[in-house]
């Protein structure tokens, strides 16, 4: 058997715990005067290890030629971590990983470009930062521009471009980088859904002419689309490796991670989970949201549950909220009874991202308490007829509106 | 098929590199930022690169009114404003080169985060990319050479002497402030005060024989001293401090191999800092 293009042995990645946030700049006066007033502290301060949090542990894995290897697994389940390790751009705590061949990583789209530069421009500069030769990026130029559909406008500064058109340049110059290892974070999910597909075809053709792909996803349907074998992450350890179709039905049937319940006050009432979190992972905003979640009585009989389910976005702010009471007085389960509970949000126009929800069964005094479940993910689309480059959305929703100019005199 | 170069990243180098053949490997992405940096920094000015003689040659102004005219300070017999313009020259191309690299990473902190390439690219790009201000600027001044008039010899063949340890000199101090910068803000503080501070602690402004005989000895800790000395020696044929500059070549080497290697203890860390 071949040598594996990509060992993966033992890596590892913590960081240190400093009040609360993982990591943080100082000033250097504060630690010269730690340094200085309370050098017992300050040595015991570096000391003191014990405060990590281990974003990736254990992960061993062994990469082919010719391979598509897909990584699933929640938010928060060490996926990016890992691949900012294998791109170089940050150094494992633990474990090595041997290369044989050249890598290029996609952590972003567009990375280096300049709004300044032109078209032109920025295609030579932000091939040159993907590690493209100068040559190799004369040779690929035109298919990169036809690619990329912007022909006409490439002597222009790319500070005028439309937000679309942005997206598509910095597409086409990734999609033409060809080194023997491609890494792709889930740089597909903005871009209007055209786009996504031949950027898709296109990373499709790189695997087939054996080159090897790594791709990261909440997209399970790129995912079975695009690879052969998938890595499933979970709490920052591979929690399942095998043919793709395998661990996404695995990764569907665990309901969007029971390991996150946080705190369980009733022994009568057992969580499931969310049943169709697998659905939940490129909804637009526009689209109804569906949550049907899963949950079974134990030996008692119980009268009047009511549900509440709250729904946040990664900043934590809360953006949609269903509670039962204020439709009605609940429902009676049976011993043992398994029920599940579709809560319907007709068309709420979420601004592209991720969600997590908190979520509340049970009767004012005995009930379970779910907290920080991975819930969804909504994708941009083409909005408006314009295809919409989602990152500067500010707000929580996006709520179809329109403007009129009204002239007097 | 070749044997292809295997490839090992581990949490800690072991070995003492410097990293210097991977910074020739990735030579083309350097010119690409160099080139950047340039493009970038005229695209929206309306004099343009008029900018990098306007600098040296105000301060030129300004201070031939104080010293040269007020004070009458001695300059070895060559007239002030071009004794000063000649030493500003590369100063103005020194502390810019030191201001803007030490702020390098933190501007650049997308890519720090998104991709990988030699880190030292960066403070070295801003280091590169003042190479052609003071390009426009040395021509002015020879120009004004024959204005005022100052023989010129075949010394001047050596111009790129001084200008190749301005270089090393502003790339050691880059790489040490710009990795410290990434921890501690206070750099960006701090470069501007120091800066300000080895103008006046240097003769650039005056003549070496007007400084203090008691804090001569300073003048062989400070690299620029001997830097300074070359300059005017190989512009206005002035006497060359040469123990300044043998000072000068190996402290600059020093902190030119000391920050490379400081910078690489750490690039690996930069993106979980940034």
């Amino acid at each position: 058997m071949a040598e594996p293009l990509l060992e993966i042995k033992g890596i590892g990645k913590s960081y240190r715990l400093v009040h609360g946030h993982a990591h943080e700049y100082k000033r250097l006066s504060e630690s010269l005067v730690n340094v200085f007033t309370h050098p017992i502290r300050t040595v015991k301060d570096v000391r003191k290890t014990k405060e990590r949090f281990w974003a990736l542990r254990d992960v061993n894995l062994s990469i082919f030629k010719g391979e598509a290897i897909g990584i699933i697994g929640a938010n928060g389940a060490g996926k990016s971590t890992l691949l900012k390790i294998l791109s170089q751009v940050t150094r494992p705590t633990e474990g090595e990983v041997l290369i044989r061949g050249r890598v290029g990583s996609l952590l972003e789209v567009g990375t280096g470009f300049h709004p300044e530069l032109t078209g032109m421009e920025n295609i030579y500069l932000n091939g040159s930062i993907l590690g493209m030769k100068r040559t190799e990026i004369d040779r690929k130029f035109d298919d990169i521009v036809k690619f990329s559909e912007v022909e006409k406008f490439l002597d222009t500064p790319v500070k005028r471009y439309s937000s679309g058109m942005y997206v598509r340049l910095a597409f086409a110059i990734a999609a033409h980088l060809e080194p023997e290892i491609l890494i792709v974070d889930e740089v597909l999910a903005v871009g209007d859904a055209q786009f996504q597909k031949k950027c898709l075809g296109k990373m499709k053709d790189v695997s087939e002419r054996g080159r090897t792909v790594l791709y990261v996803s909440h997209n399970m349907k790129t995912v079975e689309a695009l690879c052969d074998r998938t890595v499933l992450l979970e709490q920052g350890r591979i929690a399942k490796v095998g043919p793709t179709s395998e661990v996404t039905q695995y990764y569907l049937g665990m309901g969007g991670g029971q390991g996150e319940i946080f705190r369980v006050t009733s022994p009568v009432l057992k969580w499931v989970g969310l049943i169709n979190r697998g659905e939940l992972n490129d909804n637009t905003p526009d689209q109804d949201l569906e949550f049907i979640i899963e949950m079974q009585a134990g030996s008692d009989d119980l009268h009047r549950l009511q549900m509440d389910l709250y729904l946040h976005n990664d900043k934590d702010v809360m953006v949609l909220e269903a509670r039962e009471k204020y439709l009605d007085d609940g429902f009676d389960m049976k011993p043992g009874e398994r029920i599940r509970i579709k809560v319907v949000f007709k068309s709420p126009k979420l601004a592209p991202g991720r969600y997590h929800m908190s979520v509340k069964v049970g009767t004012l005094f005995t009930y379970i308490w779910v907290e920080r479940l991975d819930a969804c993910n909504i994708i941009g689309k083409a909005y408006f007829g314009n295809a919409l480059f989602f990152e500067n959305v500010r707000s929580t929703v996006i709520p179809e509106y329109s403007m009129t100019v009204d002239r007097r005199e | 098929m070749a044997e292809t170069k295997i490839k090992v990243i581990r949490p800690r180098s072991s070995r003492l590199d410097l990293g210097l053949n991977e910074i020739w490997e990735y030579r083309e992405l350097l010119y690409f930022l160099v080139w950047k940096d340039v493009k970038i920094r005229y695209k929206q000015s309306v004099v343009g690169a008029a900018w990098a003689v306007i600098q040296p040659l105000f301060t030129m102004a300004i201070f031939t009114f104080l010293f040269g005219g007020i004070w009458k300070l001695p300059t070895e017999g060559i007239p002030y404003p071009i004794y000063i313009y000649t030493g500003l020259v590369l100063w103005t191309y020194f502390s810019n080169s030191v201001n803007h690299a030490s702020n390098s990473l933190i501007a650049n902190a997308s890519l720090v985060t998104k991709v990988y390439f030699p880190r030292a690219l960066i403070p070295l790009s801003a280091c590169v990319a003042g190479l052609l201000d003071l390009a426009i600027a040395s021509i002015i001044l020879i120009a004004m050479m024959f204005f005022f008039p100052v023989s010129i010899t075949m010394v001047i063949v050596l111009f790129l002497v001084p200008v190749i340890m301005a270089f090393v000199l502003a790339a050691g101090l880059a790489f040490w402030l710009s990795a410290v910068n990434v921890r501690y803000r206070d750099v960006v503080f701090l470069v501007p005060f120091f800066i300000q501070l080895l103008l006046f602690a240097t003769p650039i402004l005056y003549s070496p024989s007007t400084f203090p005989e008691a804090w001569a000895w300073t003048l062989k800790l400070n690299p620029l001293a001997g830097i300074m000395s070359l300059q005017r020696g190989v512009y206005l044929g002035t006497a060359v401090d040469w123990t300044l500059v043998g000072y000068s070549v190996v402290i600059t080497t020093l902190l030119f191999v000391a920050g490379l290697y400081y910078f690489r203890q750490y690039e690996r860390d930069f993106a979980d800092v940034i």
